[in-house]
This record gives C-alpha cells, sequence and structure tokens, in this order.
C-alpha cells in the first residue's frame, strides 16, 4: 500500500517537473487546479460510489460471488461477468474497487477480464453520447467488430491461466483488508 | 455525470433497504468509510496524475500525430493516442468528433475508440490502487493488441 502511494506520488512529482520545465509556475497550478476541480467535481459521485461498493461486499453472499462468477461458474463465469460489465455505470474509481470487492469474494480473474472489458466496451450507459458524437454508423461497427471480445479474452484466461485468480486474489486481500 | 450519480444514488437506496432490513446497514456503511479512507492517499494523486496527463497532452499534439497521410500506421498511432486521452466519454467523444473523425479511416477509428475504452492509461493509477501490479500486467499483456487487430478487422470488412 505505501509502496503504491510513493510511486504514484513519485509520477505525480515528475509530470509536475515536466510542466514546470515548459510553463513555469502558472503550468503546475493549472495542473493542481485541474486535479482539485476533478475531485471536486467526482466528489459526490465517489461518496455514493463507496457506499454502493461497501453495502456490496457485505450484501452480496460469497456463495453467490463464486456460484456466478467464480470457479464454479465455469464457461457461464465470462457471460456473467460481460453482462454485469455492460450494466454497471460509472468510472474507473467506482468499477475497480467493485472489481477488487468481486475477486477478494471468490470472482474468478478471468471473469473479472471479461467485466472490465465489457464495461469498457459495450456499457450501455454510454452508448447515447457514443451516437451523439460518433454517429451510428461508425458505433454500430464498432459493436459488432469488438463483441465477442469481453467474452474470449475472459474464457481464455480461465481456460488458459487459471492459477493467476488466486494469486492475484492475495494481491488484493493484502491491499484491501489491511487494517486501517 | 448527472446520470451516473442518480443511477448510483438509486443503486445505493436500494441496497440501504435491502442492507436495512438485514440489520447489515451500518456495518456496510462502515466497509465504505473504511474502504474510502484506505484508498483516499491513492486517489488524491490518482487526480492530480490525470490533472497534469490532461494539461500536458494537449489536443493540437494529438492533431499533428495523426494526419490523413497516416495509412496504416494509422492502425498503431490511433491507438496510442486513444489510450492516452483522459477525461471520460464526455472529454474523448467530442474531441474525436471535432478532431479525428473526418480525418481517419474506418479501422483507426475502431482501433482509437477501443483503445480509449479497454487500454487508458488513466485508468492505470486505479487499477494499482484496487487490484495490484500482477493483475495490470495480466491485462495488458493481454489488451494491448486487440485495439489495432479489431482496427485491422474494421478496416478489411468496411473499409
Amino acid at each position: 500500500m505505501n509502496k503504491t502511494v510513493l510511486g504514484m506520488a513519485a509520477v505525480a512529482v515528475i509530470l509536475a517537473l515536466v510542466a514546470y520545465i515548459q510553463g513555469g509556475f502558472p503550468l503546475v497550478s493549472s495542473g493542481f487546479s485541474i486535479a482539485g476541480q476533478t475531485l471536486l467535481r467526482i466528489f459526490p459521485l465517489l461518496i455514493v460510489a463507496f457506499i454502493v461498493a461497501g453495502l456490496v461486499s457485505i450484501l452480496v453472499p460469497k456463495e453467490m460471488v463464486s456460484k456466478w462468477l467464480g470457479k464454479e461458474a465455469g464457461w457461464k463465469g465470462p457471460f456473467v461477468g460481460s453482462l454485469i460489465g455492460t450494466l454497471v455505470p460509472s468510472g474507473p474509481f467506482f468499477f475497480y474497487p467493485l472489481m477488487a470487492t468481486l475477486i477478494i469474494s471468490g470472482a474468478n480473474v478471468g471473469t473479472m477480464l471479461s467485466f472490465v472489458a465489457a464495461k469498457t466496451l459495450w456499457n450501455i450507459a454510454r452508448l447515447p453520447i457514443e451516437i451523439t458524437f460518433v454517429g451510428v454508423e461508425l458505433t454500430v461497427i464498432r459493436f459488432l467488430i469488438t463483441f465477442a471480445i469481453p467474452i474470449l479474452v475472459g474464457g481464455a484466461v480461465n481456460l488458459f491461466l487459471p492459477g493467476q485468480s488466486d494469486k492475484i486474489k492475495e494481491e488484493v486481500e493484502q491491499r484491501q483488508l489491511k487494517k486501517s | 455525470m448527472t446520470d451516473a450519480f442518480v443511477v448510483l444514488t438509486v443503486m445505493a437506496v436500494g441496497l440501504m433497504v435491502v442492507a436495512y432490513r438485514q440489520g447489515k446497514h451500518i456495518e456496510g456503511l462502515k466497509e465504505a468509510k473504511k474502504m474510502f479512507f484506505n484508498v483516499l492517499p491513492l486517489l488524491l494523486f490518482a487526480f492530480i496524475i490525470v490533472g497534469f496527463i490532461n494539461l500536458l497532452v494537449p489536443e493540437e499534439a494529438l492533431k499533428a500525430w495523426l494526419g490523413e497521410e497516416s495509412g496504416w500506421k494509422g492502425l498503431i498511432i490511433g491507438p496510442a493516442i486513444g489510450a492516452l486521452v483522459q477525461g471520460g466519454p464526455f472529454a474523448f467523444f467530442p474531441l474525436f468528433d471535432s478532431v479525428f473523425r473526418d480525418n481517419v479511416t474506418i479501422g483507426t477509428a475502431v482501433a482509437m475508440i477501443t483503445a480509449w475504452g479497454m487500454i487508458n492509461v488513466g485508468h492505470l493509477p486505479y487499477e494499482l490502487t484496487f487490484l495490484g501490479p500482477r493483475f495490470v500486467v495480466l491485462k495488458y499483456s493481454i489488451y494491448i493488441a486487440i485495439p489495432t487487430l479489431v482496427g485491422l478487422l474494421a478496416n478489411l470488412l468496411f473499409g
């Protein structure tokens, strides 16, 4: 956890330095002000998102997760994962914590890769704005061509790399269940 | 953004009702609070990083990298640019519409949109924070070639 904080702080400092070299203090401060504005804008959403994630982690029984998304789900896992990914709203500050919660509860990593691929490729909440700016024809072509991908990647990982699930679950547990 | 807030609020209220009936609502909120404060420092840095990426990768530079004449290179450069653009769908799709749509092939467009979703660098801080390096390596080693491949397919089938 601390290592990750340090690593990200280092990246932030490097980016701030690059901004300083390119535009001096004004550019650095506008970087921070964009960060601050983003944070303020997203903050209410963030609070609700964490309430949802917290309640999900308490309410969703582990047996149910492993039945639908874990080893017991077998070939159905990637399909269910893709379907949930298509339906779940909101941004990365919500669905990555949700994935962590599901992995701890026993979801397979391949199934989670199906979930995140579907979330970022097919999400229905994004569809209206994509159609608005990209147009119906190109949106339909993109959906047709990427349609099978979430199921294929998840299925392939569950099939060929089954050992990854436990190792990744360990890493996620170290991150999230650490006593605060 | 407003839509997401409404949907999440409805989900939160629904889950609260279910949790209250099971007497687990306090436990759930405590879990939410614990998760939130555990990741708060990371989130703050994540927002700073996203802010600077936003600032340092300007629209004009993106436009310069992808001319009409880029040809097959568009299938490599297109997804690379898609992966770099930050700010969510309300930033990306208008940018795509105003800058790229008329200058790229169908394949490059499909590759770029796919990369923006699947291998977006702005997701990295969140992925590292919540899921760890092993997941990130696994995901990106599988996902990295997909945008170019689907772009190629789009060019072959619809180009």
